[in-house]
């Protein structure tokens, strides 16, 4: 396949460009092009900004508001959205758009970190594998095709029951199996890379090789990891949710959107809003994450985008 | 064929004692065992016990004699069950399951594979904006949002359906769509962007010149090639149902495989924590080698190693 992010600026010249001819010397660089076109895509224009309004709310919000996210009020019990808790209480009498701020912090903050780790391995293991070739290329590669084909879902589901459910342990546990895909992806993106003349010029310069990939192939597929990883959160968000959900994620009185909606879901023949509520939210975030994901792709890698 | 099948076979074999072995591990690893309760057993009682099952000899031993019991087709009795056997329960449970996971997929195809084929056909219409849309919404709502809020509005509000159970033949209905929504969706956009990478070929350039009416076009030379993603995507979804059954079956308190091992998981039954997942290990493997054949079949462009 030919390097589906061109890296040559030259020829990435998109006609249709409102092109200064004063500055036309310049041309544009790859990260200009996909701001422009990422700019004109309304519905990931207003994704990132919904879901920068929920994370606001959910990390800025507490600070303004009166009830906390533990505080229990048994005497007023579940009761429904009114003017005073906005979106209502739950059976203990906790205000629920408190719940929610604090679970949205959780949710998304594991999506973010999760992501992270796994990217962090993810990069490494791909650019070692696909800058190495040959035996060792196949040998990594062989580890990865293996470590796929594991039901990956029932091993952490053994892993936070077995080890106890240590949020720490949710973070390691959700990044660990994301990262095969990214190596898979860095791999290929790294094997046509070696290929070019800048490496080869890098490589007659002397440079040692790990310096080669840390500063001269990684770079170059930041791009495709990037679209990877915003569609990587909205996945890893709902592998938590579903732990949270079997009891196996965060624990009480922490929260996050998969608590709350299990919450809800038990007592949903009483109280639907507990399970409206938190249901809205999560599947806004994560429509929004692949609306910015796809959004993404599209910018940065105009050819393979869907016509 | 037959010696490509057979070399897959004989792939899977370390494939399925890495599985084994890490579970075996990983729960031998775990702080706490099967006979740690709440209420305190006396420490003779305990012992006993571990001597009963073995759990005092070296893990490496116990592991050996865990393989070899499992190649007579033994898995064991359950710690949790007194007197049950694994394989009774999984004879069992997995039924329930199988039958769920096979009517969610039959859905997902019957309703995934016509959106995206009009989808492809009707482009860049009203029909293929709708149907891709709704897909994207079938995409992003997780199961344990789409399973409450039927049974919440199918179930306890219009009271269509039983709101949970597995009594009467309906009670499948809302967990077989719950769980087999996502893969409709995907199912519906892997089609679609098959389906017009086909449509765009030269042999459909030239059996429309020569005046073959579209339907044959679509159903007949388009479907056969644009199906293909979507057959590669069979071994990923089956995975995925199995995850989904984890959550459905305790939605809905089906007695099936699923809701098994979440809850042998919780009560630290481990030979029944190994037996689910030795069947979820062979029946992904086998599921593999369906869709590799299907796939050669459906393209004998492909050459198998």
């Amino acid at each position: 396949m030919v390097n589906p992010l061109n890296l040559n600026p030259k020829e990435e010249q998109i006609p249709e460009l409102p092109v200064d001819l004063t500055q036309v010397e310049e041309g544009s660089s790859l990260w200009a092009d996909a701001w422009y076109r990422l700019r004109k895509n309304r519905f990931a224009v207003f994704s990132i900004i919904v879901f920068v309004l929920i994370a606001l709310l959910s990390y800025v919000g507490p600070l303004f508001y009166s009830y906390g996210y533990t505080e229990q009020n048994l005497i007023y019990g579940a009761q429904g959205p009114s003017l005073e808790h906005f979106f209502g209480t739950d059976y203990l009498g906790r205000d629920l758009l408190a719940r929610i701020m604090f679970g949205g912090r959780i949710s998304i903050g594991v999506g973010f970190i999760a992501t992270f780790i796994s990217l962090g391995i993810g990069v490494l293991y791909g650019a070692v594998s696909g800058y190495a070739g040959g035996k060792v290329d196949n040998v990594m590669m062989r580890i990865v095709d293996i470590l796929y084909a594991m039901p990956y879902a029932i091993f952490i589901i053994l892993l936070m029951v077995l080890f106890g459910r240590n949020i720490f342990l949710l973070f390691f546990a959700l990044g660990a199996v994301q990262w095969l895909t990214v190596a898979r992806i860095v791999r290929g993106q790294v094997i046509s890379i070696k290929k070019q003349e800048f490496i080869e010029a890098a490589i007659s310069l002397g440079l040692p090789t790990n310096r080669i990939i840390l500063r001269h192939v990684i770079p170059n597929v930041l791009g495709v990891v990037i679209v990877y990883a915003t569609l990587t959160i909205p996945s890893v968000m709902l592998l938590e949710a579903f732990l949270s959900f079997l009891g196996l994620g965060v624990q009480p009185p922490m929260a996050s959107w998969g608590v709350l909606i299990k919450d809800g879901a038990e007592n949903m023949t009483v109280y639907p809003w507990m399970l409206l509520i938190p249901s809205f939210f999560f599947s806004l975030t994560l429509f929004c994450l692949n609306f910015v994901g796809d959004g993404l792709r599209d910018a940065l890698d105009p050819r393979s985008s869907k016509d | 064929m037959f010696k490509f099948i057979l070399n897959r076979l004989l792939q899977a074999i370390p494939v399925l004692l890495i599985i084994i072995a890490m579970t075996f591990f990983m729960v031998k690893a775990a702080p706490g065992g099967p006979f740690s309760q709440e209420r305190k057993v006396s420490p003779q009682i305990i012992e006993k016990m571990n001597e009963h099952y073995g759990l005092n000899d070296p893990a490496i031993v116990q592991f050996y004699h865990y393989v070899v019991n499992c190649l007579q087709g033994d898995l064991g009795y359950s710690y949790k069950y007194e007197g049950r056997t694994v394989n009774e329960m999984i004879g069992e449970s997995f039924p329930v399951s199988l039958k769920l996971g096979g009517i969610s997929l039959l859905f997902a195809l019957c309703v995934g594979v016509p959106a995206g084929v009009l989808g492809a056909v009707k482009k860049n219409t009203f029909w293929d904006y709708s149907s891709m849309s709704v897909a994207l919404i079938g995409i992003c709502l997780p199961t344990f949002v789409v399973g409450p809020l039927a049974s919440l509005i199918f179930g306890l509000w219009l009271g269509w359906f039983n709101v949970s159970g597995w009594f009467v033949p309906s009670d499948c209905v809302l967990p077989a769509i719950t769980l087999g929504l996502a893969y409709a969706a995907y199912i519906a956009r892997l089609t679609r962007s098959g389906m017009l990478d086909i449509l765009s070929q030269d042999y459909i350039r030239t059996a429309r010149s020569k005046g073959v009416k579209e339907s044959t076009i679509v159903w007949k030379h388009a479907l056969k090639g644009g199906l293909l993603p979507v057959v590669s995507f069979m071994g990923p979804a089956l995975a995925g149902l199995i995850a989904g059954s984890f959550v459905i079956e305790t939605i809905y308190q089906i007695p099936g495989l699923g809701r098994h091992f979440v809850n042998a998981a919780l009560n630290r039954d481990y030979t029944m924590v190994m037996g689910t997942v030795l069947v979820y290990a062979v029946l992904i493997i086998v599921a593999n080698l369906l869709v590799d054949i299907v796939q050669v079949v459906l393209n004998p462009r492909l050459k198998y190693e």
